[in-house]
């Protein structure tokens, strides 16, 4: 082993022989060719889904535009100008450097709860849309992100909790006096995950949680009719469950798709059986003509989608907060917006239902394709030294070459 | 393993290539569609055309009965007069020049 020299030591006392550095550096250009092939593969997963959510929206699609007297790319043409929209918000974003990330996080949180309180006083919908609610979602991501990274993900007194805390329970409330249970549950859960992300403790997250729930619990006890709703959704043949028809329509189109589809463009279910087949039903309509394997390769598209999203939360983790943050944001989203949508579809939740990511018709898709520009932003940063590291260089060097640093005129 | 921008240019076509694909067969699936809507409304307007000509035909074939010539000769006061055959004058057909 060649012998170390001066150079080699560092102020802590440990010795960085040339070998070290020579590992070291190859392990700094793996990890940038890591993280480069990591994000063309997520660019590559998010190309292929949306525009196998355009052929799937055009397959569902079709008939209705027919029966309406419409061109039968009527829709297709719709949800390409929204993709078109999405696509230009994701070069924008890509544009952006971190600054401007950091600065918009914040304005859009504000611009929601303005959104919001807008919609209580007026009694008008703006946010609170199956299409645009992910929007809300985003900012509170956002918002959240930015908070914890500025505490480097590390809340060491409680009163560092207040402000996210407030934030949060504000929008909830909001929320839930609009009697939205169902994107009330959504958002709490995804800031259950930025505060975990962000280094609060189970009291923290407790309290969130009872401090939501409690609210909550009251606003659903105090209407007899909202009881009435929870015991027709729990109890099987109690009273008048609105959407149990559909609910049994959807199931047995899903069987009818057996394991191979009938084809893309065969579905039969389409011609106006079930409501919104090509909004937040899709799903029906994919399985049916895509059949058993058809849904299994969508649900592994979003399983790498999440695997990329994670492993690039976890790779940038110690290098900048924000960004891993927000892929855990993200991609937490997108994978629960997805679950949601499943289970809503089969009947297994209440509520208005969130559209399917990529695949639902609507201007849903702009805030899907803006959320993955912010994620493949963050998948193309540099996969750099952690901050305990770059000070430890920047100190051994100031030490080392003293001459390199003009110390009087600091 | 590095990516070459010429391997990732070829993996984005493939990609759209693969998608042209799918969209195929679901651009005639809808084409037949809308065509097959097309034809049915077609049907339909023959269908009510047929059935205005039946209504036109019966129409006319009830107007040149006898009795539908007395009754609107009575309405409309109108007195038939006999011509006589040294003062009436033949005047040649299409289809008597076909026979």
């Amino acid at each position: 082993m060649a012998r170390a020299s001066y150079d080699d030591w560092n102020f802590m006392g440990e010795v960085h022989t040339d070998e070290q550095r020579v590992r070291s550096a190859r392990s700094g250009k793996q990890r940038q060719l890591n993280s480069a092939r990591n994000s063309f593969i997520f660019l590559c997963i998010v190309i292929l889904m949306t525009l196998m959510g355009l052929v799937c929206v055009y397959s569902a699609s079709f008939e209705l535009s027919v029966n309406q007297g419409l061109p039968h790319y009527h829709y297709l043409m719709m949800q390409g100008i929204y993709v078109g929209i999405g696509v230009v918000l994701m070069v924008f974003v890509n544009l952006l450097k971190e600054t401007g990330l950091k600065i918009l996080s914040p304005v859009l949180f504000f611009l929601c709860i303005v959104a919001l309180a807008v919609e209580i006083i007026l009694k008008k919908t703006l946010l609170m849309t199956p299409d645009t609610v992910g929007i809300l979602f985003l900012s509170g991501v956002m918002y959240m992100s930015l908070y914890f990274s500025g505490r480097n993900n590390h809340i060491e007194r409680g009163r560092q909790i207040i402000p996210p805390l407030v934030g949060s329970l504000l929008v909830l409330a909001m929320i839930l006096m609009q009697r939205n249970f169902s994107y009330a549950i959504m958002f709490l859960a995804l800031m259950v995950t930025m505060f975990a992300a962000g280094g609060v403790g189970l009291v923290g997250i407790i309290l969130l949680l009872l401090y939501a729930a409690v609210p909550a619990a009251c606003m659903l006890f105090s209407k007899s009719e909202r009881i009435l709703q929870l015991a027709e959704f729990l109890v099987p043949g109690f009273g008048t469950n609105v959407r149990a028809d559909s609910v049994m329509v959807v199931k047995s189109a899903i069987a009818s798709g057996s394991w191979f589809g009938k084809g893309l463009g065969g579905g039969v279910y389409k011609s106006g059986i079930i409501p919104d087949i090509a909004g937040r039903n899709i799903l029906a309509c994919i399985c049916e003509e895509l059949g058993f394997w058809g849904i299994i390769l969508i649900i592994l598209f979003f399983a790498f989608y999440a695997f990329v999203g994670y492993l690039t939360a976890r790779n940038i983790r110690k290098s900048n907060g924000f960004f891993s943050n927000l892929a855990i944001g993200i991609t937490t989203m997108l994978v629960w917006q997805f679950i949601l949508n499943v289970a809503w579809v089969l009947g297994y939740i209440p509520g208005e239902g969130l559209p399917l990511p990529f695949f639902s018709s609507g201007i849903g898709i702009i805030p899907v394709l803006f959320e993955s520009g912010i994620l493949y932003r963050v998948t193309r940063a540099k996969v750099g030294p952690d901050q305990g590291e770059r000070l430890i260089d920047n100190i051994q060097n100031e030490l080392m070459f003293p001459e390199r640093y003009d110390f009087e005129n600091r | 393993m590095r990516i070459t921008k010429a391997e990732m240019a070829l993996i984005v076509v493939t990609i759209l290539f693969i998608n042209v694909c799918l969209l195929v067969p679901v651009w005639q699936s809808a084409r037949n569609s809308q065509l097959r809507m097309s034809l049915a409304r077609t049907e339909q307007e023959l269908r009510e055309r047929e059935e205005e000509k039946m209504v036109l035909s019966a129409s006319i074939a009830r107007k040149t009965t006898p009795e539908y010539l007395i009754e609107q000769a009575a309405v409309q006061n109108i007195v038939f007069t006999q011509i006589g055959a040294e003062t009436s004058s033949f005047v040649a057909r299409a289809d008597d020049i076909v026979r």
